[in-house]
């Protein structure tokens, strides 16, 4: 104690402090310290459950991107199945009408042809019986002007003949 | 006027047989004998020749029908022997006239068919009344549409461009005559046939013509 007061140090003083120090102690824990813990417990009892709940929806969230992912990958297969038939159809329709077309096409120019052809008969015709024609009646014209009339009564008794040898 | 001709003609008839009331009783030969003192007309002598007294009078009464009604059975004999007489055997004659008998006056015609029908007979005279006052062609439809009334072949028609001459005319009523008796072929004259004959028969054409063989012709 002796040396306590040496150094300068108040023995009732230091009991008085220290009994202080114990009382605010005590005060602190039981009005600071523990509702703090409690607090801080509290606290982190709630940060844990959020974590887990955060874990738990990231792990859904996951799946469900999973299951989408996989879905897209389906919907992507699907698409690209039925766009690949979709251009072998577009492609064989395309064939088919370009088969059609050629088709008509070779029809219409052989019909043409045809038309053409039958142009160039008939004008041959018309201008052949026009010739025809012509011939005929001047013929007929010649033949009238200058058959005798010897002629003419030959050709009657002729025509008796050969009719009575036909009949 | 052909009734006027059919009706001399049964006149001529009734009075032949009024002179010889007997006639239908005796034999072909007795007939014969009648009819060769008679003055009747060849085909009415023939006729009598082969008709029977009960033929000789339903020829009578169907004969009185068609005066008065001009429908005619195709039985009767007599109106059969008139027919045939007026297509043929007049036809042939009126064949002959010369190609301006329809231009000349009627006294020159009376004259020409004078020298034509022969015999100075009521018959005789009654044609050449019947020819002079008409027109030929008049003439030729009447008596072509008695001859249809027994005809087979209905129409007959040749065209040329000339008039026929009367030998080939004969020639072609002849042979006419020989298919059916009372076929009355009518000649038309056509100047477009140039030559040839074109022979319609009941609508059958025979073109011989000198125009269709020209149209005939591949150029």
């Amino acid at each position: 104690m002796e040396g306590l007061a040496n150094l300068g140090i108040n023995t009732q003083s230091l009991i008085i402090y220290i009994v202080n120090f114990g009382i605010l102690v005590l005060v602190l824990n039981r009005y600071l310290f523990k509702p703090l813990a409690g607090f801080l417990d509290k606290r982190q009892n709630n940060i844990k459950q959020s974590l887990e709940e955060a874990n738990t929806i990231q792990v859904e969230f996951q799946k469900k991107l999973d299951e989408i992912q996989e879905e897209k990958v389906m919907v992507e297969k699907k698409l690209n199945q039925e766009l690949s038939n979709l251009r072998s159809f577009v492609e064989s329709k395309r064939a088919e009408m370009l088969k059609e077309i050629e088709q008509q096409r070779s029809e219409m120019i052989s019909k043409a042809q045809n038309e053409v052809d039958q142009m160039k008969l008939d004008a041959f015709e018309s201008s052949k019986d026009d010739l025809n024609k012509f011939i005929k009646v001047a013929l007929s014209k010649i033949v009238s002007e200058n058959i005798s009339e010897d002629a003419v009564n030959k050709s009657f008794e002729s025509s008796w003949s050969q009719f009575t040898k036909n009949s | 006027m052909i009734d006027k001709i059919i009706l001399l003609c049964l006149s001529l008839l009734l009075k032949f047989l009024d002179e010889n009331s007997d006639f239908f009783e005796g034999t072909k030969s007795d007939k014969k004998s009648f009819l060769s003192d008679s003055k009747l007309p060849t085909f009415l002598e023939m006729y009598l020749l082969e008709v029977k007294q009960d033929k000789f009078l339903s020829d009578l009464k169907d004969t009185t029908t068609y005066l008065n009604t001009g429908v005619v059975s195709s039985n009767n004999s007599f109106m059969k022997s008139v027919s045939l007489f007026l297509s043929y055997s007049l036809t042939i004659k009126i064949d002959s006239l010369p190609l301006n008998y329809d231009l000349e006056s009627l006294d020159n015609r009376r004259e020409i068919l004078e020298k034509l029908i022969s015999g100075k007979t009521d018959l005789g005279e009654i044609l050449v009344e019947y020819l002079s006052c008409s027109n030929l062609q008049v003439i030729s439809k009447q008596i072509q549409s008695l001859a249809n009334k027994f005809a087979d072949k209905k129409s007959v028609v040749v065209q040329s461009s000339n008039v026929l001459n009367y030998d080939l005319k004969q020639k072609v009523r002849e042979y006419f005559h020989k298919i059916d008796k009372f076929c009355y072929p009518v000649f038309s004259v056509q100047p477009k046939l140039i030559g040839g004959l074109r022979i319609i028969v009941d609508g059958k054409t025979i073109d011989s013509s000198y125009a269709n063989m020209i149209n005939n012709l591949k150029v």
